[in-house]
């Protein structure tokens, strides 16, 4: 078989009726609704090959999670279709649901008050795994989530990374061809990050999983993603290699500082001369926002250097804190 | 189909042992549970009592009749508490928070998985007073109980079970429409009390609307009357049975069109 | 006082606000409720008509009529919500931060209160009581008494106040109990006997009734309504209203020492 994934010109549209004001508001919509439809995910089309690391990328409200409940079997597609693995999710939901595996970073799919290891002996039964795999998972999953650390404890006592190990472990253990991973390193610490990381690179090479993630961090994208596909607004942006993102965006820095000031209008001044001053400036490779005591400035490393930069903001203005931050995906879509 | 159901049927056990672990732990949760419907019940019973002190008899009813319709109604209704009280949460917030969705990524029925989400020791004691109730008013009520009538008992208690749950049911499954129904389902759930008293004190309307459009008569007062020698047994596990059955069907239809429905809107 | 009322006034405000986004859900759970009063209706009329006399404890079925449905109204009246409210503050942790804010927790529970019966007079008690004694005076032709309605007024008063003190100390079990919907579900279950509201209490035997005389359940909804009815005069009013009134004190005090207890608790086990 050629693609694991295939979407074609799928479509989602949801319709939203508007609600009346007060009880004689709510009587008349009984009647007569205003409907307003909202095209949540528009004509996309992609293909994602066995094996592929696949990074879905797009801002919050962008389509990204309407896109993954069509391809799980969650959610009805307007119009168009979704194959996976051969089948179409949402008529063949159950038959579709021992293929592949799911995390939501947001929310845990386990039970909230089983202990861990109970957890595994159910979801067991749930997939019919046979028992010399389901060894052999285990003690792989131990390798590379450390799980024996917490396997007596009850779910809900987990701490955010030992859960989203849990939640990993768990969505794999049947082994499914596919993977969804939906922001599954959000709110970890570096450390848990990168070790996430890792396990699903290992998972990947170990079995050959195609695995499609979302994700706000552009670590996630730069170490996992052999490929990643942008949308936005409902509507696929960009679908290709990664390099070309690095090579585009990869060099750009923002730094920013929270600063004191009386007079809004002083400080535009100074940041006016900055371009001036700062050797290499152009208003093409640095671009500033002031905003409520705030202040990003975001530059073209290569062809600025990060210490005049700073030297020039921490001298000329009063700086609390500051804080150097690698670009945001937000900001790479907006650009588009 | 023998298979799968084995297959549901272990699971649960599985479900169902670490819940029972998990009550043997918090035994104080259990005994305030246990207590709370205890307080309830002995509520509605001090009422019949001190109601008796004043009347020989209610409409023709005695005491021992009324305590016996009395715990029969709790019989099936703490099964019911037991097993599928998840089925209010589903009634909740499960939908608007899109809790939802973890059900329907399972190769196992979305039913079952809410079924299964949670168990109740509350309603042990709901069973326990009930059963208690039932075995003393028998006893002081001169009521025979052959082998027999045990089984038939035990039959009846299934199906007005089977009420409880499928009534729940469709009203918790109107949240996929309306992305809430915790309200109608207390509603309609308080009609449950019309069931602990003999329906003839109530208007013929009445009477009508509990045995067939919100048939919890069927849970308590008609099963109860065949033993207390009022009604035959076509009367009573006849009817018990047919609308039991067809209140099921309707709730599982319901429930798989808000699946449908489910997933053409989302959460 | 007018400060007071500054600081605190917002919270019964926003309790009321929270209220009119709800209240088709709140009509619908009423709806339930009174399910059981039709039932309780019901039960009197069959009762009644096995009795071998006209009256029942001192009661005929259109007094007991009465009965069933002053109380009802009653126990509406007074009801409140503060014991979900501060279980809920205590268990999510929330009640660290109201304890560092330059509040009085309890009377910031007082004014949470306050919201709770405004709805409910509004909502609830007025259209409810102008249908029942619109009915009274269409089917009996009797109006209620000017004297009787005072004295109730002044009576529910209190009832709120002892309900207030009541809940006030169910919500702080949390401190100590970990299944509060339980607990909670176990004191409302004991109430509705013990308050009268279930049955009119002179209908317990004779020693046990002068024993709940002596609680502070009496004194939520079988006083108030007994005297609505007309049915204490002279030394008996006297004696109920008092004995309202020391419940009110004790309760007082209560509060006080189960919360420093509380508190005592919090600050060593930490939120």
């Amino acid at each position: 078989m050629e693609n694991m994934i295939e979407v074609k010109g799928l479509t989602k549209t949801f319709k939203s009726y508007k609600k009346g004001k007060g009880l004689s508001g709510t009587i008349k919509t009984l009647f007569k609704r205003e409907v307003t439809e909202i095209e949540a995910v528009k004509d996309i089309s992609f293909n994602i090959r066995p094996g592929e690391i696949i990074g879905y990328i797009g801002a919050n409200g962008a389509g990204k999670s309407t896109t993954i409940k069509m391809m799980t079997g969650i959610l009805n597609p307007t119009s168009g279709f979704v194959k996976v693995d051969g089948r179409v999710p949402y008529e063949k939901r159950q038959e579709n649901a021992k293929h592949i595996g799911v995390v939501f970073g947001q929310k845990t799919q386990l039970w909230w008050d089983l202990p861990v290891g109970e957890t595994f002996a159910i979801l067991k039964e749930v997939y019919q795994v046979p028992d010399a795999f389901y060894a052999e998972q285990m003690k792989y999953f131990d390798e590379i989530f450390e799980l024996s650390e917490f396997m007596g404890q009850t779910v809900r006592t987990l701490s955010l990374g030992q859960r989203m190990r849990a939640d990993l472990a768990a969505s794999m253990l049947h082994n499914p061809k596919v993977l969804f991973l939906d922001e599954p390193t959000i709110g970890l610490d570096v450390m848990v990050k990168e070790r996430i990381r890792k396990a699903i690179k290992d998972m990947n090479k170990r079995y050959g999983t195609t695995i499609l993630l979302t994700t706000h961090d552009m670590s996630d994208i730069e170490e996992l993603c052999h490929r990643i596909i942008i949308i936005d607004k409902g509507q696929l942006l960009y679908d290709g290699g990664i390099d070309t993102i690095r090579r585009d965006f990869g060099y750009e820095r923002k730094i920013v500082f929270d600063l004191r000031y009386d007079d809004a209008e002083v400080v535009g001044a100074i940041l006016q001369q900055m371009r001036d001053e700062i050797q290499g400036c152009t208003p093409e490779n640095m671009t500033y926002t002031l905003s409520e005591s705030q202040l990003s400035v975001i530059f073209n490393r290569n062809e600025i250097n990060i210490s005049s930069i700073m030297n020039y903001v921490l001298q000329h203005l009063n700086v609390i804190d500051f804080s150097v931050k690698d670009m945001d995906i937000e900001a790479i879509v907006k650009r588009f | 189909m023998t298979k799968t159901f084995k297959r549901y049927l272990k699971l649960y056990g599985m479900f169902l042992s670490q819940y029972l672990k998990a009550v043997m732990h918090s035994r104080t949760d259990f005994l305030i549970g246990f207590l709370a419907f205890f307080l309830i019940q002995f509520g509605g019973i001090a009422f019949i009592a001190l109601v008796f002190r004043q009347i020989p008899d209610l409409m023709g009813w005695s005491f021992y009749d009324l305590l016996f319709i009395y715990g029969f109604a709790n019989i099936p209704r703490g099964i019911d508490h037991m097993f599928t009280d998840y089925l209010w949460l589903l009634a909740g917030n499960v939908i608007v928070q899109g809790e939802f969705d973890r059900y329907l990524l399972r190769p196992i029925h979305p039913l079952f998985q809410i079924i299964a989400q949670r168990f109740q020791p509350d309603g042990i004691g709901e069973m326990i007073i009930g059963i208690l109730l039932v075995v003393y008013a028998a006893s002081k009520g001169g009521i025979e109980f052959t082998a027999g009538k045990i089984i038939l008992l035990i039959v009846m208690v299934i199906f007005s079970t089977i009420i409880y749950t499928s009534i729940k049911l469709i009203l918790a499954s109107i949240a996929f429409w309306t992305k809430r129904s915790q309200s109608i389902l207390f509603m309609f759930y308080s009609m449950s009390e019309f069931s602990k008293y003999p329906l003839a004190i109530y208007h013929k309307f009445i009477r009508t609307f509990i045995t067939y459009i919100v048939p919890f008569a069927l849970t308590a007062y008609i099963p109860a009357s065949y033993f207390l020698g009022e009604s035959s047994l076509m009367e009573s596990l006849g009817l018990t049975v047919s609308i039991s059955l067809i209140a099921l069907a309707l709730g599982l239809f319901i429930f798989s069109r808000g699946i449908k429905q489910y997933e053409s809107v989302g959460n | 006082m007018k400060k007071l009322l500054r600081t605190y006034f917002p919270f019964t405000k926003a309790v009321v606000q929270g209220f009119m986004a709800y209240r088709i859900n709140f009509y619908v759970y009423i709806l339930g409720d009174l399910f059981q009063i039709v039932v309780l209706l019901y039960i009197w009329f069959a009762i009644f008509s096995s009795a071998t006399s006209e009256m029942i404890q001192g009661f005929t079925f259109d007094q007991m009529i009465g009965y069933v449905v002053i109380s009802t109204l009653t126990s509406m009246l007074i009801a409140n919500d503060v014991h979900w409210d501060i279980s809920h503050d205590v268990q999510s942790g929330n009640i660290a931060t109201s304890l560092i804010k330059p509040v009085n927790y309890q009377l910031l529970k007082f004014f949470y209160c306050i919201g709770n019966i405004l709805i409910n007079i509004m909502f609830l008690f007025l259209p409810l009581w102008g249908c029942y004694t619109l009915y009274d005076f269409i089917a009996n032709g009797t109006l209620p008494n000017l004297l009787h309605l005072m004295l109730y007024l002044f009576s529910v008063s209190l009832s709120a106040l002892i309900l207030f003190y009541i809940n006030y100390l169910f919500g702080l079990a949390a401190f100590f109990v970990e299944y509060v919907f339980g607990f909670i579900f176990a004191k409302e279950a004991l109430l509705r006997l013990l308050s009268g509201q279930l049955i009119p209490l002179s209908f317990f035997p004779a020693s046990i009734f002068n024993l709940f005389k002596f609680l502070p359940f009496a004194g939520l909804v079988y006083t108030p309504t007994m005297i609505y009815l007309g049915k204490y005069t002279g030394s008996d009013l006297q004696f109920n209203l008092l004995i309202q009134a020391v419940w009110v004190l004790l309760l007082m005090g209560l509060t006080q020492f189960v919360w420093n207890r509380a508190i005592k608790r919090l600050t060593i086990l930490g939120g």
